[in-house]
């Protein structure tokens, strides 16, 4: 079902290691090792570059937008173990903030559920996760997490604003209290669940399945209710959904959705949280998609392609 | 090269399709697209895309121990091949005979004392200098550096070392080396350092690493280690080297030499091959012997001064390039990503590439954007015909639903499935059952009963459940006297119940016929004849079969079932009910299926009908109504209503209503399908708005807004708000915004509605205009001019003219299209941060080709205050 394939010219010096669109589809954001961030406008299929975002030292691993209601803003994680939040202003970007707290690289960045103010996560190779709050007049407060996985952190991931199962025992007409929680993945395996108690972050759920390092995580957007959905993959090769019926949240069943060959890089959740795409070793993007009896079920499978083929054989002419 | 036989593979420095394999001789190989004209027949596959053609063959050189390639353009295919015996000899591949070539191919480069020669580099600056390191020799040095232009030096050379070369004109012997190198020593790898071309690494049999200046060759620096071998420059970063001895890889930073940075995880067999990615920063591939893995690793990160302690992340990684057989070596493409050739030791070629992390990313219009290498691919779902409904995904549906306005029809509900696409029959069900129901409030308004239009909406589960004073009769076949033995049951519900089933219209008879010829119009004949058939009349059934059979394209099957059907008899043990009783199970149409199935059933025991999915369920319904008890038919319709539920199937709102029986059926059809959308229009309907309270209703009508949001539908985010706050009077949104007088403070918005106010504004000041508009320039407080427009300069509450000449014509053509008096392109607005504004019209119309504010002096940029001011919706009106 999905097969048109555009490439998308981002004249990175050097291997791109995320793309992300904004909220409206209408700016992409890349990053590389080349140590910078660019921002394109994409406009009838076509992108223009409008910001080429200096001010990290090292590879450029992973970019976030937050939600528009906020300005545009954008975060980045680096190698050399800096956060930057970036901010458009008047046409140009600027940083907004800088985040030097972690001790390594930082590998991963997300952006809380904008219902409850402008919150981001970071996940970094010295083990800890950090949570930095915008307390509104340019001060971020930060919550640190030391050792939340020893050897490293290598992806995090928000719970959406409404967490399955939180509204049903409400009393009708009561505001639900949404608790803040996230997923990360690590080195050491595990996928952690935390939630934000009486303003500390402690570990909710320990989620052990991977016999390898855990390299991404996915909190899958909530839109039917009352289950949450946790897609997780590693180098294992292996990818499982994780979901939790209960309300309360402390029992997850694990569900393998398929044992790559290869390392399985990274997971991501379409908008509505009914295609999950995985990307693997073999250089494949496959899609996911779960059927009326629970069964997960490859509907694409997006090879290497012919698309792909014949671009990389005009970028090396124009390499050399 | 460490054993002579195994083939090595070497590629060309400056073409990206040829490659050199040598191991007992050298062949030239140009690489290309598999099945293209340019490769010939007898091209060897490499892999699905690529193939190899062999160019040429050289086995001049026997006794070869290390090969390295002129890293010059011209002349194109010089190599130098070093030998068993230390002789260096440069010699030539391919068509390129030019003079330059001719005069360097057969020269011959030879050490005092014969010896192997273990390695070869060429100086990447100087190109006439070329270092070969050799064994190690008592009176000789190890490391020799030949200029390739120098000339014959006859004084030194023994004339029978000449002649072990055979027939060679001795004028291409050169036994005099620019530089001389480590006496009483082996070396066993070399290499230049880019950062400086006088200086050479060289490793050594004394085990040490050592650095050596060409400039003061007596000066070196060096460093103790095991390994040795296989010293290379990390292309990316030039103070990187590896080196290794057995199965270990040492990682050196030139700049603090005194120890390797950090060594890579030992392999049980010893290397021999250590290679630096040309493309990628950071990627080291490694080879063992006799192995079919290439080990990678991943050293990303820039290296930085961070202080000492700092261990950096490696990644390691396995690739197995040719499946289970052996890799004798393997050589990175120069240019191309990741790209590898391996050779196997029967010379098998493969070509391989290394597949980097992807990252992936969805974005709100289900386009997938995915990083691979340097590039960057997006993919979007097929649009069009070609694929079929039922594959596309929800958002996809949702977002062209969205646009045909699914869910916005009001007055003929059912039409909302035709919006939604009309191939969804559990959409189709929907929407009939809420048209249903939403006529028959209509009827009931009228007949004032306002009790009933509660019920009316909490489903037939909870209709028949109130069910009372039922009456069973005995009805006749229609048409005759005979007296059917089938009890027929009647109450004011169950004829509730019949019309939200859409089988009779109002009115306490039971008429049916006017469903038979809706149904008849459409085609349905099955259908139609199994509800003439429940209603008692089977020659109403037989016509609608022989009218189905004669039809254009009609199935003449029809007319068969049709015969069959007017042989019934209710004789219990006839031939007719022996065979259709067991013949109807063949039928593959389940309405004629039932069909049978009721005639040949037992009174009261109609499970063959109530129980057969295929048919749809408001027709199930309407039957149970009819035919079963008041003990029987609550059962069955709770027992249906919970299967519907946990199946979530949408036909069972019929049963369930907007109650909260229905919420929890909506639930888990969103549950499968996501479809926020219909789950949202659906439950605005629910009149009483006690569902609308349910906090999952608010969830998924959130969710919807939110969606259309991201897709920047915002007319139609607009008219669900709008939708919603007239179904759900609650929802209704606050004023946000009003606008005040300068001077007085009071809200204008009343002189900007509707008020009848005519006559002293327009002449005034000069407006020309209908005068049954009403227009206002002045705030109706005060009296005091309204604040002017900063583009027209024409006080606010004119109407906008989009040129003076043509004002009037425009201003009738706006009266007469749109009746509304204050038209948007009317509307106040202004900038929050220099409060300059005008009439919303003007002030779309100059940011479209403006950044700044348009009051002179003033340099705000308005548009771009806002994060979204810059986005246009994607949506029409």
């Amino acid at each position: 079902m999905v097969s048109v394939i555009n490439t998308v010219d981002t004249s990175h010096e050097d291997m791109i290691h995320d793309a992300q669109m904004d909220y409206y589809g209408t700016r992409l954001a890349t990053c590389s090792s080349d140590r910078s961030v660019k921002i394109f406008d994409v406009k009838n299929g076509g992108q223009i570059l409008v910001a080429d975002l200096r001010g990290h030292e090292g590879p450029v691993w992973q970019v976030a937008w937050a939600h528009p209601m906020y300005g545009n803003i954008l975060a980045s994680c680096s190698y050399d173990r800096k956060v930057i939040i970036w901010k458009e202003e008047n046409g140009t970007w600027d940083k907004m903030y800088e985040y030097t707290g972690h001790d390594s690289s930082v590998n991963s960045v997300c952006w809380g559920p904008y219902d409850f103010g402008l919150f981001l996560a970071c996940g970094s190779s010295d083990g800890a996760i950090s949570v930095l709050t915008c307390s509104g007049d340019g001060h971020w407060d930060i919550k640190k997490i030391n050792n939340a996985h020893t050897i490293g952190c290598n992806a995090v991931s928000w719970a959406p604003a409404v967490v399955p199962g939180s509204l049903i025992e409400q009393p009708t007409g009561q505001k639900p209290n949404y608790i803040k929680r996230f997923v990360s993945g690590g080195c050491d395996n595990l996928v952690k669940l935390w939630k934000e108690e009486d303003g500390q972050w402690k570990e909710d759920q320990k989620l052990e399945a991977h016999s390898d390092w855990v390299r991404d995580v996915g909190w899958a957007p909530s839109i039917g209710l009352p289950t949450s959905t946790i897609a997780s993959c590693s180098r294992d090769g292996r990818v499982f959904i994780w979901t939790c019926d209960d309300p309360a949240g402390n029992t997850w069943t694990a569900k393998l959705l398929h044992k790559f060959n290869d390392a399985v890089w990274h997971v991501s959740w379409s908008i509505t949280g009914k295609i999950l795409a995985v990307s693997g070793g073999d250089n494949k993007v496959t899609l996911w998609k779960e059927s009326v009896d629970g069964q997960w079920a490859c509907i694409s499978d997006v090879n290497k392609g012919q698309g792909a083929v014949t671009s990389i054989t005009d970028s090396q002419q124009n390499e050399q | 090269m460490s054993s002579g036989y195994k083939p090595d593979i070497l590629w060309s420095p400056h073409h990206a399709d040829r490659y050199v394999i040598c191991d007992t001789e050298l062949s030239l190989y140009r690489i290309g697209p598999a099945g293209s004209s340019e490769t010939k027949a007898g091209a060897l596959p490499l892999s699905e895309e690529t193939a190899a053609t062999l160019l040429a063959i050289n086995s001049d050189t026997p006794y070869m121990k290390c090969v390295a390639w002129y890293p010059k353009q011209e002349p194109e295919c010089l190599l130098a091949v070093g030998q068993a015996n230390g002789r260096v000899v440069l010699t030539s591949l391919g068509q390129s005979h030019n003079s330059k070539c001719k005069e360097l191919v057969g020269k011959e480069f030879v050490p005092k004392h014969a010896r192997q020669c273990n390695t070869l580099a060429w100086n990447p600056v100087d190109s006439n200098w070329l270092a070969a390191g050799l064994d190690k020799h008592r009176a000789d040095f190890s490391v020799l550096i030949w200029d390739i232009s120098s000339k014959f030096s006859p004084e030194a050379v023994p004339a029978e070392k000449v002649r072990l070369s055979g027939d060679v004109d001795s004028g291409l012997v050169v036994t005099k080396p620019l530089y001389e190198l480590g006496q009483n020593d082996a070396c066993l790898s070399l290499c230049w350092l880019p950062r400086d071309h006088q200086k050479l690494l060289l490793a050594g049999m004394h085990r040490n690493l050592a650095i050596f200046d060409l400039r003061n060759t007596s000066q070196k620096t060096f460093v103790n280690t095991k390994a040795i071998q296989g010293v290379t420059v990390d292309p990316h970063f030039q103070d990187r080297v590896a080196s290794f001895f057995e199965g270990q890889v040492a990682i050196w930073d030139l700049r603090k030499f005194e120890k390797p940075v950090f060594t890579l995880t030992e392999q049980p067999k010893p290397l021999t091959k250590v290679a630096w990615c040309p493309t990628r920063m950071g990627l080291l591939a490694t080879l063992t012997r006799d192995s079919n893995i290439i080990r990678l690793y991943d050293m990303q990160h820039t290296p930085m001064p961070f202080g000492d302690e700092v261990e950096p992340t490696i990644i390691e990684r396995s690739v197995q390039p040719c499946s289970e057989s052996i890799i004798s070596s393997f050589a990175w493409h120069p240019s191309a990503q990741n790209r590898m050739v391996v050779v196997s030791p029967n010379r098998v070629m493969n070509d391989f590439t290394v597949f980097e992390r992807i990252s992936l990313a969805w974005s709100s219009t289900t386009a997938l954007m995915w990083a691979c290498g340097r590039h960057l691919y997006e993919c979007t779902e097929d649009a069009g015909q070609g694929v079929a409904a039922a594959e596309k995904d929800i958002a996809t549906k949702m977002r062209e639903r969205a646009q045909s306005h699914y869910g916005h029809d009001t007055v003929q509900v059912w039409r909302n499935h035709v919006l939604a696409g009309g191939d969804d029959p559990q959409l189709r069900s929907l929407w009939y059952t809420l048209h249903f129901m939403k006529q028959y409030t209509e009827n009931v308004e009228q007949k004032q009963q306002s009790n009933k239009q509660s019920l009316i909406y909490s489903g037939i589960k909870n209709i028949v459940k109130s069910s009372s004073g039922t009456t069973e009769t005995r009805r006749c076949w229609s048409g005759s006297d005979r007296q059917t033995d089938v009890p027929w049951y009647h109450s004011e519900e169950r004829s509730l119940a019949l019309q939200l089933c859409g089988w009779i219209s109002r009115g306490p008879d039971i008429d049916v016929e006017p469903f038979l010829k809706s149904l008849e119009q459409e085609g349905e004949w099955e259908r139609a004849a199994a509800v003439a058939l429940f209603n008692l009349d089977i020659r109403r059934a037989i016509q609608i079969l022989n009218k189905g059979a004669s039809a254009e394209k009609g199935d003449l099957n029809l007319n068969v079932v049709a015969m069959a059907l007017s042989g019934y008899t209710d004789e219990k043990n006839s031939l007719w009910r022996e065979m259709c009783s067991s013949l109807r199970l063949q039928l593959k149409k389940p309405y004629l299926c039932v069909m049978f199935a009721f005639l040949t059933s037992e009174p009261g025991a109609y499970d063959a009908v109530l129980y057969e999915s295929r048919v749809a369920v408001r027709d199930r319904v309407a039957f149970a109504c009819m035919f079963l008890n008041d003990a029987q038919l609550p059962r069955y319709i709770d027992k249906l209503a919970n299967e519907m539920k946990e199946a979530g199937n949408l036909e069972g709102i019929l049963l369930t209503g907007l109650t909260k029986d229905g919420v929890d059926l909506m639930e888990s059809y969103v549950d499968q399908t996501g479809d926020v959308q219909t789950a949202s229009f659906c439950m605005l309907k629910g009149s009483p708005g006690e569902v609308l309270k349910d906090p999952r209703v608010q969830c998924w009508i959130e969710n919807y807004r939110n969606l259309l949001d991201a897709w920047r539908f915002w007319h139609k985010r607009a008219e669900f708000d709008i939708h919603r706050s007239k179904l759900d009077s609650s929802s209704k949104p606050l004023a946000q915004v009003f606008v005040s007088c300068n001077f007085c403070g009071k809200s204008i918005s009343y002189s900007c509605s509707a008020m009848p106010h005519q006559g002293r504004g327009f002449s005034q000041y000069g407006v020309s205009g209908s005068p049954t508009k009403s227009k206002v320039t002045s705030c109706p407080g005060c009296r005091k001019p309204l604040p002017r427009c900063a583009l027209c300069l024409m006080n606010m509450g004119t109407p906008v003219s989009s040129c003076p000449g043509t004002g009037k014509a425009d201003e009738k053509a706006d009266l007469t299209r749109d009746k509304k008096l204050a038209q948007f392109n009317n509307w106040f607005t202004w900038c929050h941060n220099c409060r300059h504004g005008g009439h919303a019209g003007h002030m779309l119309s100059w940011f479209r080709d403006h950044s700044e504010c348009p009051v002179s002096a003033c340099t705000c940029k308005c548009m771009q205050l806002d994060t979204t001011g810059n986005l246009v919706p994607s949506d029409s009106v």
